[in-house]
């Protein structure tokens, strides 16, 4: 998957974690804490990628993320290309 | 010598959510019950037969984000603390001095159950929030979260007597002096299906008797029981310290005079008549109430074709034969470990109507010469009555109240 089909799953998954943003547009430069998430939603926001992107691959990968633009570039560089 | 009294009440059965709604419901019993249908319950073969509520309740302080999260315990317990919080105004009381005990262990098994069956075979996708809502302090913390609540908080268990146990402890956390008012909440327990089998080959969950016939199944103290049947349910009430607060008139539903706990040593679901004569000996003697000032009992009565005998026959020898009698249970299905905090909001209720409440398919009552509030509701008015619970593992519990009218 290119980088903004996993864009468009970040953004989605943050939503549905954090639906105090449905509506709004997400500064994916904001720490996840700015935009709501706490530090349970923040795992379940990695969970919830690397199901839908199905990388079934240690959590620690991502242990450094911290805003949504980070996730997606982190997660680009594990997926697998079309 | 401090006093409790009970201040504030929640509640929410299959059949009614809120005081009023409950009230109503047990006054004028309608059927409730059918076959279990709820995800991770419903049977796979043999029907297991129950109460199940169809909406669940409006809760205010329930946002979108709590309310992706929460659990159905955990929904339910959220809208009887929120009740009872209001109904009795502890808004503004210092949250240091407010404590919140749940009754009930294990609370969650049917959403672990969800949970593990949708991610079999991909552990590493699980839902990091079961983490939190494994544990039935989950409940503590959403409560507590959610009213600014900074006194002591835990959970106890004490299988079907829960709803009463946790009662007790709130009681006698105010009574200590560690807290001025103590939230006690019976949890709902959420059954799975594993549960419900395991009840069922145990004997101890009905009916097998009135599968195509679910509206007679639950029928505690009949003889035709066959078992107890299941209801969901959750229920909250406020104790607190007579006296606790400095200004303002206090609406008491009544003073918690008398109550006790005890275990028979025995691990076994069986009862013990002497076990549940001695709490309900202990209650009345810390009440100074001999067994003819207690105008009404409030029965486990959980439908099982052993408990129920033994459970008259310790009434009659505590010399409560006198006493009107009736079975909360027949209409709201047994919540196990909600059932406790369930009926004495049930007492409550029907000490401030000066009324009793009528039994659901008690056609041919165990011992009819017993004072039964059987088809119709009794206008009477009740200045004590006692309250008894039991549970798996010997436990019994049992408390006495007086009106404060």
């Amino acid at each position: 998957m290119n980088k903004e089909g996993i864009s468009r799953i970040v953004e989605d998954v943050i939503v549905r974690i954090v639906p105090d943003l449905k509506g709004k547009s997400i500064d994916f430069d904001s720490t996840l804490e700015e935009l709501g998430a706490d530090s349970v939603d923040r795992s379940e926001i990695m969970v919830s990628c690397l199901e839908a992107l199905s990388l079934n691959v240690s959590l620690v990968v991502l242990a450094a993320v911290r805003t949504p633009a980070e996730l997606t570039e982190r997660l680009s560089h594990i997926a697998p290309h079309a | 010598m401090p006093k409790t009294r009970i201040t504030g009440l929640g509640v929410v059965t299959a059949g009614a959510s809120g005081v009023a709604a409950f009230a109503d419901t047990l006054f004028n019993p309608g059927n409730v019950f059918g076959h279990l249908q709820r995800a991770g319950r419903a049977a796979e073969t043999d029907l297991f037969i129950g109460a199940e509520i169809k909406q669940l309740p409006d809760v205010p302080e329930l946002n979108p984000k709590l309310l992706r999260t929460v659990s159905l315990t955990g929904h339910l317990a959220l809208s009887c603390v929120s009740q009872a919080w209001n109904d009795a105004g502890l808004a503004g009381e210092d949250p240091t001095r407010i404590g919140l005990i749940v009754g009930g262990s294990n609370l969650n098994q049917r959403e672990l159950l969800l949970a593990r069956e949708k991610t079999k075979g991909n552990a590493a996708f699980l839902n990091p929030s079961y983490a939190l809502t494994f544990m039935d302090t989950d409940l503590c913390g959403l409560c507590t979260q959610t009213f600014g609540i900074l006194g002591p908080s835990f959970t106890v268990g004490g299988a079907s007597a829960s709803g009463l146990v946790c009662a007790i402890q709130a009681h006698e956390a105010v009574l200590s002096g560690r807290v001025d008012f103590c939230i006690a909440v019976g949890g709902m327990m959420d059954l799975s299906a594993w549960e419900c089998q395991a009840f069922r080959s145990l004997g101890a969950m009905g009916s097998s008797v009135f599968k195509d016939e679910p509206h007679k199944a639950c029928r505690p103290m009949d003889l035709a029981r066959d078992g107890f049947i299941f209801g969901e349910s959750c229920a909250a009430l406020v104790v607190e310290r007579v006296g606790a607060r400095s200004s303002g008139p206090v609406r008491s539903y009544a003073q918690i005079v008398g109550a006790s706990i005890r275990c028979d040593a025995n691990r076994q679901p069986s009862p013990s008549e002497q076990g549940e004569i001695a709490v309900l000996r202990d209650a009345m003697k810390q009440a100074d109430l001999s067994p003819a000032d207690v105008e009404y009992v409030n029965l486990h009565a959980s439908g099982s074709r052993l408990g129920d005998d033994v459970e008259l026959s310790a009434l009659k020898r505590c010399g409560l034969e006198r006493a009107h009698i009736n079975t909360t249970k027949s209409i709201t299905g047994h919540g196990l470990t909600s059932a406790g905090a369930v009926e004495t909001v049930a007492c409550l209720v029907q000490m401030e109507r000066g009324r009793l409440h009528p039994c659901r398919n008690l056609d041919e009552p165990i011992d009819p010469d017993l004072k039964w509030v059987a088809r119709d509701p009794l206008e009477k008015s009740i200045d004590f009555c006692a309250k008894i619970s039991l549970g798996f593992g010997g436990i019994n519990a049992a408390i006495c109240l007086k009106t404060e009218r």
